[in-house]
């Protein structure tokens, strides 16, 4: 299975390739107000609106830097009630793909009540790699405000 | 932010060119023993991660906020791919999913009784005999008028074709390789080309400074299987 890395923070974090739709570099994003702060904003993805998450900020603790290794990762995300929506994931250190076998991940035995997104790690050589759950990245109040029915 | 940057700049080492591939003395690295050439080294490349570690230029967000906010336009086109080959003077384009194998020449075994048509012999492709005939002599192309000598020998090559299971080589004087167009781009053949190449032609496309005849393949393969009755 091969892994798009990335950095938050300290960390390294991987997200499966499968569920990558496009990694841009970094755009304009328009602010979305009465949503958490993580949520950086609305991107216009080829005329079509896409919400787009801070991912520094929604598990480390600043925001995504302005360097030209942070990019956006725009991320096939399904909806709870079904459906596919597209779903942007600012991150830094975007540069590098690494082939890992999924038995390679393992829970790493903490349950994290605000990022359930976490929850899996593998150790390589470059050190330990967490896994990102794209499916429990939004939590149900934010997501029906991210994506109203019927719409996207 | 731009003092951490000028730091790992002067950081950098540049050991491709002090010890690797790109030395001016010997390349004494004891890596290169097991990567072969420094491109393959994860010291380079993580050199190149970090060069691109730097802040983002002005304008740069803008300039892809613009270019994402355009709507798509490569999906609304009708793609097609075709292989471009030369035979004599005048480049063809045929379309990409009948083509089988381009290989070097090979020779070409005559037939009886087959002068004045355009079955050409039998050739061995992968120890199977296919049948070799000249798609100049179909189309009724002119020999080559302008000199392509310089590079006969390296350009020549077979290409084997197969459509509705029928399979046919011809050899080509030179083979450039899958061309993609846009079925818009095609257009129509002028009057001047000659009536039979024009009667196997869908249409002309724009390839570099050159017109290629884009093949009807339907058309083509039927007068084949014909042409060797």
């Amino acid at each position: 299975m091969l892994m798009l890395l990335f950095q938050l923070g300290d960390s390294r974090y991987a997200v499966p390739a499968r569920e990558v739709v496009e990694v841009a570099p970094l755009v304009e994003l328009e602010p979305l107000p009465g949503t958490p702060e993580w949520v950086a904003g609305l991107f216009n993805y080829r005329g079509r609106h896409v919400p787009v998450l801070d991912l520094c900020r929604l598990i480390g603790t600043r925001k995504c830097s302005d360097r030209l290794t942070s990019r956006m990762i725009l991320v096939d995300f399904p909806l709870s009630g079904g459906g596919r929506r597209t779903l942007g994931l600012l991150a830094e250190q975007v540069t590098e793909t690494l082939p890992l076998d999924e038995e390679a991940f393992s829970g790493t035995g903490i349950a994290l009540k605000d990022t359930p997104c976490i929850g899996e790690a593998a150790h390589t050589a470059q050190g330990l790699i967490h896994r990102l759950s794209v499916a429990e990245l939004l939590p149900a109040d934010v997501q029906a405000r991210l994506y109203p029915a019927g719409t996207g | 932010m731009n003092t951490t940057s000028t730091q790992q700049e002067k950081q950098l080492d540049d050991c491709w060119n002090r010890i690797g591939v790109w030395s001016k003395a010997m390349a004494s690295c004891s890596r290169l023993q097991e990567v072969q050439h420094c491109r393959n080294c994860e010291h380079y490349s993580a050199a190149g991660r970090q060069v691109l570690d730097r802040p983002a230029p002005e304008g740069y967000r803008q300039e892809w906020t613009q270019r994402f906010a355009d709507p798509a336009t490569d999906e609304a086109g009708d793609i097609r791919s075709a292989l471009l080959f030369r035979l004599g003077d005048e480049w063809m384009a045929l379309q990409g999913t009948c083509i089988d194998e381009i290989t070097p020449l090979r020779s070409i075994h005559s037939l009886p009784r087959t002068e004045g048509t355009i079955i050409k012999g039998l050739v061995n492709i992968r120890g199977e005999l296919k049948l070799c005939v000249s798609l100049g002599a179909l189309l009724q192309l002119e020999k080559a008028r302008e000199d392509h000598t310089s590079d006969h020998e390296i350009h020549e090559r077979m290409i084997s074709v197969t459509w509705n299971e029928q399979s046919f080589v011809f050899p080509a004087s030179e083979v450039h390789g899958i061309h993609r167009y846009d079925e818009s781009e095609v257009e129509a053949s002028p009057a001047t080309v000659s009536k039979s190449k024009a009667s196997f032609t869908t249409g002309i496309i724009k390839w570099s400074d050159r017109h290629v005849g884009v093949l009807d393949t339907e058309l083509l393969f039927y007068a084949l299987s014909k042409g060797l009755k």
